[in-house]
């Protein structure tokens, strides 16, 4: 569907199976090219950040820096998106791909396109990049996904990034990288309950965290795992020793066409200060 | 100032055959893109290209991709370069 307006618009400047040259004046074409109906159209379609931007970002398609570049009609919409995005964020990526492994750096780019269709509702295009993203990124591409879909890219790793800049100087890319790859082994703040985790792994994972002296832990489910998620923690404060030092909470989202929670267990009661007593008692023995 | 830019955008496989000259394109009997009598691959995924599976050349270079959408990640890195 989303083709057809894209298509027409560049069959509409000549773009279409014809080298175009392109004019600053491409942009007052474009303004005035299109009727209004048809450039809300296009922008409900495609996705897009601003729509003060749309020339623009057709703009940034179109420049080629002198030279002819050559794409697949129905691939626009992807890189259209990845660009899009791109652009908003591009200081950002920058400075990681200095740092990452390039197989992480796709990764990192790829989640990008799937956060970016999704936020713009496109649910079965998001689906089928993830799958990809899945199948060739294995098994580090969901994980990255993961972090970005719960912004833990720009809130957490960025920052980290900076900082890593400011202090090491010279040695920051293989710190950042230590720490990036750590991440991937054990992320400490949070858990992303995946189709194939049973309640066991879950609490595992939770006891982990709370042992490690993590002051709460987020559990992060989405479609059917929602209710995976909220059953698990819940009947962690209920059955297990450590669930008595924590309080729960949830926060729901909409993401397109499912609902996502995020659960917060905020201990209450430091774990440490339980293990220190328990040896006093032990010593008045 | 005027600059000359341009970005060729193709339907289907049917439309590759059209521009296969402007890059010094042939297509060898078994339906593979060469040049030189060498096969173009995805620069990407290193998968030989056909015209069916061609998805796009990165602008101002001989930087091939196949028309899979991961690979575009590489498509934008290699974009944000220039």
């Amino acid at each position: 569907m989303y083709r057809q307006p894209l298509a027409k618009l560049v069959r509409t400047f000549g773009l279409g199976k014809l080298l175009h040259q392109y004019e600053p004046e491409i942009e007052e074409k474009i303004k005035s090219g299109i009727s209004d109906k048809e450039f809300i159209s296009l922008i409900n379609i495609l996705p897009l950040d601003f729509k003060g931007e749309v020339e623009n970002h057709l703009k940034d398609l179109m420049t080629t820096r002198d030279k002819m570049g050559v794409i697949r009609a129905d691939m626009l919409l992807a890189l259209h998106s990845l660009v899009s995005r791109l652009k908003n964020n591009e200081e950002m990526l920058k400075d990681f791909k200095l740092v990452l492994k390039s197989d992480h750096y796709k990764a990192l780019l790829l989640s990008t396109t799937i956060v970016n269709f999704e936020d713009n509702g496109l649910m079965d295009e998001a689906r089928r990049m993830k799958k990809k993203l899945e199948s060739r990124f294995r098994p580090f591409g969901n994980k990255i996904y993961n972090w970005h879909r719960s912004d833990y890219i720009k809130g957490y790793f960025y920052p980290y990034l900076l900082y890593s800049k400011a202090v090491w100087e010279k040695s920051y890319p293989e710190r950042f990288r230590r720490y990036w790859r750590d991440h991937l082994g054990f992320f400490p703040d949070s858990i992303w309950i995946g189709p194939e985790m049973t309640e066991k792994e879950i609490h595992d994972e939770i006891t982990l965290r709370l042992k490690r002296g993590r002051p709460k832990v987020f559990i992060f489910g989405r479609g059917s795992l929602t209710n995976m998620a909220l059953k698990a923690s819940q009947n962690y404060i209920d059955a297990k020793p450590l669930g008595k030092n924590l309080k729960k909470d949830s926060y729901w989202a909409d993401l397109g066409d499912s609902s996502s929670v995020m659960i917060t267990l905020l201990v209450t009661k430091p774990i440490r200060d339980q293990k220190k007593k328990s040896k006093k008692r032990k010593s008045k023995k | 100032m005027t600059e000359t830019l341009g970005l060729l955008v193709f339907e289907d496989e049917n439309d590759v055959p059209k521009f296969t000259e402007d890059f010094n394109f042939t297509i060898s009997r078994e339906g593979y893109l060469t040049r030189d009598n060498e096969p173009i691959v995805c620069s990407c995924c290193n998968l030989v290209l056909k015209p069916k599976n061609l998805g796009a050349i990165l602008p101002g270079s001989e930087v091939f991709y196949c028309a899979d959408e991961t690979c575009l990640a590489d498509y934008v890195s290699e974009y944000l370069e220039k």
